[in-house]
């Protein structure tokens, strides 16, 4: 199980070698840290393309085309080794270096990573759709000797046969030549990733703030126990949280450094968030309009780095193009009945319902508090978030998402608003809560090149 | 010096949160580790009696006269459909081999037995029963 996860961070780290080369803008634990979730991302449609072409589960195939694409990869990244090979042990030194903040940070997040475990105890085999949606899906990925097509056409509506299927490829690819029962497997996925999220937090504000600011950050998210109970319900969720944090960082690294390898980074991540959950897509739409209007009059100088960021994001987006194409059916939740009998009826008492519910769920203990929080700092620091250019698009982005999610929710007719929103926003906003603190910390710390006004 | 009162706040804040955040992480992991259960099985655990005999078998038909709403959530279905994946359990269709019913109560079963002229193969201490049709 292990050595698949090791396997996917080398590929990642060949990836971004091959990306960098010589101009790395990102610290090397960052770099590190998101190797492995490029790699992950990497084996997920690896895995998907064996699925396209054989069918059924062929694990030594997927480790074919793994092998395939690990000679491409080290053959490119090889000329950049070649150069920088006495650099390596120094790269590797300063990662695990010996200073005692960093250690002490190390053992906080290992001591972490034992808590996380023991949250697990109270639902190892996760929450409804755990068992109900993902890892039913990945099991017949896994055992069944019929076409994987199965799972869009011949089960049942309440299983969402169209819901993009990175979390069950990424445990399919996990479990690989694993003779071991199949429940670890998503149940350790689900805790990796819920510790990754606070450590990709401290670490990619590491890149712009200083490091006890940082630290805090990233020890607010991971000690939140409601944050580890959703993040260890092995939903995708936690997928999602973590690669639109790990969009953000590489949002504002882009936009600082106006680098085509950042750029093109930065869209292969945005890729692979379309094909982790359906809101994966609409993130995507949102942060690349927020990108380019960042830009503002200047979006045509800049071509060179939008057709970066355009191909990376065209290449990632492929696989979910495919799979919404020609593999799952309509999704039922979004505009179905999107006729203006319906919306009459429906839109004022849908808006109340929603507004109250978000406001119960905010402020609801069992987040202990932590919302209140983000929202009042984000309150007290709203004429940087509005004015200041690399804050307002990460603040335009939740104030866009909010109301998208909130047109989603009251103009579904399908099932009760009620009912669906007491068993999904909780998890709707736990997603996010990484990017939020994320940009609450940045707005705070980070020194912008005209600080004077403010 | 605004932003570093805001600043000052907001690390403050943070820095009491986390604590805060620990204690009830804390209090929850007890709390489950408390009241654990040894029996405690993973979902579908009703008709796991049932993977034997539906190895290698493709569709199976479910009789149930439970709720099957998502908002009433699917009573044990979903479930069954967990466990005996990567058999496919189609709602409330006879036309299979084998049949599982599962109902509010065994009256109905029977019942159902007795309607589509079924012989029990095998059945769970849940009231799970597994049949199939008499003239196979």
């Amino acid at each position: 199980m292990y050595l698949n996860h090791f396997i996917s961070l080398v590929l990642g780290f060949l990836t971004l070698t091959i990306i960098y080369k010589d101009r790395p803008s990102l610290k090397p634990a960052l770099t590190l840290l998101l190797s492995w979730g490029v790699g992950l991302g990497i084996s997920v449609y690896l895995t998907f393309l064996s699925f396209i072409l054989f069918k059924t589960f062929h694990p030594e195939k997927i480790y074919l085309f793994h092998g395939i694409l690990f000679l491409g990869l080290f053959l490119g990244a090889f000329p950049t080794y070649k150069r920088h090979f006495k650099r390596i042990p120094h790269i590797l030194f300063e990662t695990i270096n010996q200073r005692l903040f960093d250690a002490l940070t190390w053992i906080f997040w290992t001591i972490l990573l034992c808590l996380t475990y023991m949250v697990t105890e109270g639902h190892t085999f996760g929450e409804w759709d755990a068992w109900g949606m993902w890892n039913l899906k990945t099991k017949f990925l896994l055992l069944s000797a019929q076409p994987f097509e199965d799972i869009f056409h011949n089960l049942h509506w309440h299983t969402h046969p169209d819901y993009p299927l990175f979390l069950p490829f990424l445990n399919t690819w996990v479990y690989g030549l694993s003779s071991t029962d199949l429940h670890p497997i998503p149940l350790y996925t689900a805790i990796i990733f819920t510790l990754a999220c606070g450590i990709l937090l401290y670490l990619g504000l590491l890149q712009f703030i200083p490091k006890i600011p940082a630290f805090i950050a990233g020890a607010l998210l991971a000690t939140n126990p409601f944050f580890g109970y959703q993040a260890t319900a092995q939903y995708a969720d936690v997928q999602i949280g973590f690669y639109l944090l790990a969009g953000f960082i590489l949002m504002v690294d882009s936009l600082s450094t106006k680098k085509p390898q950042s750029f093109f980074l930065f869209g292969i991540i945005l890729g692979f968030m379309t094909f982790i959950k359906n809101e994966g897509i609409l993130m995507m739409l949102f942060l690349t309009g927020l990108t380019l209007l960042s830009f503002g009059k200047e979006v045509f100088q800049h071509k060179r780095v939008l057709l970066w960021f355009f191909l990376a994001l065209g290449l990632t987006f492929i696989p979910t193009l495919y799979f919404k194409t020609f593999l799952a059916p309509p999704n039922d939740d979004i505009l179905p009945n999107f006729a203006w009998s319906n919306l009459r009826h429906y839109r004022f008492m849908n808006l109340q319902i929603f507004f109250t519910s978000t406001f119960q769920e905010l402020t609801h203990k069992k987040w202990c508090w932590i919302w209140i929080f983000s929202l009042s700092a984000l309150l007290l620091n709203l004429p940087k978030l509005i004015f200041e250019e690399k804050c307002r698009g990460l603040f335009l982005f939740f104030v866009i998402y909010f109301f998208a999610i909130a047109a989603i929710y009251t103009t579904n007719t399908n099932i009760s608003i009620s009912w669906w929103l007491e068993s999904s926003l909780a998890r709707i906003i736990f997603s996010l809560l990484p990017s939020l603190l994320f940009l609450i910390f940045y707005s705070y710390w980070h020194k912008p090149k005209n600080l004077n006004h403010l | 010096m605004k932003i570093l009162q805001r600043k000052t706040l907001i690390t403050i804040a943070a820095v009491v949160l986390i604590p805060f955040n620990l204690f009830y992480m804390y209090v929850y992991i007890m709390k489950n580790l408390s009241q654990l259960d040894p029996m405690f099985a993973q979902p579908g655990f009703q008709f796991a009696n049932f993977q034997e005999e539906l190895k290698g078998v493709k569709r199976v038909g479910f009789l149930t006269n439970k709720n099957i709403t998502r908002e009433d959530n699917d009573g044990h279905y979903l479930q069954a459909q967990f466990i005996l994946a990567p058999t496919i359990l189609e709602l409330n269709n006879n036309n299979h081999e084998f049949l599982i019913l599962d109902y509010t109560h065994q009256y109905f079963v029977f019942y159902m037995i007795k309607t589509l002229n079924l012989k029990p193969i095998d059945d769970t201490g849940y009231m799970k029963v597994l049949a199939v049709y008499k003239d196979q």
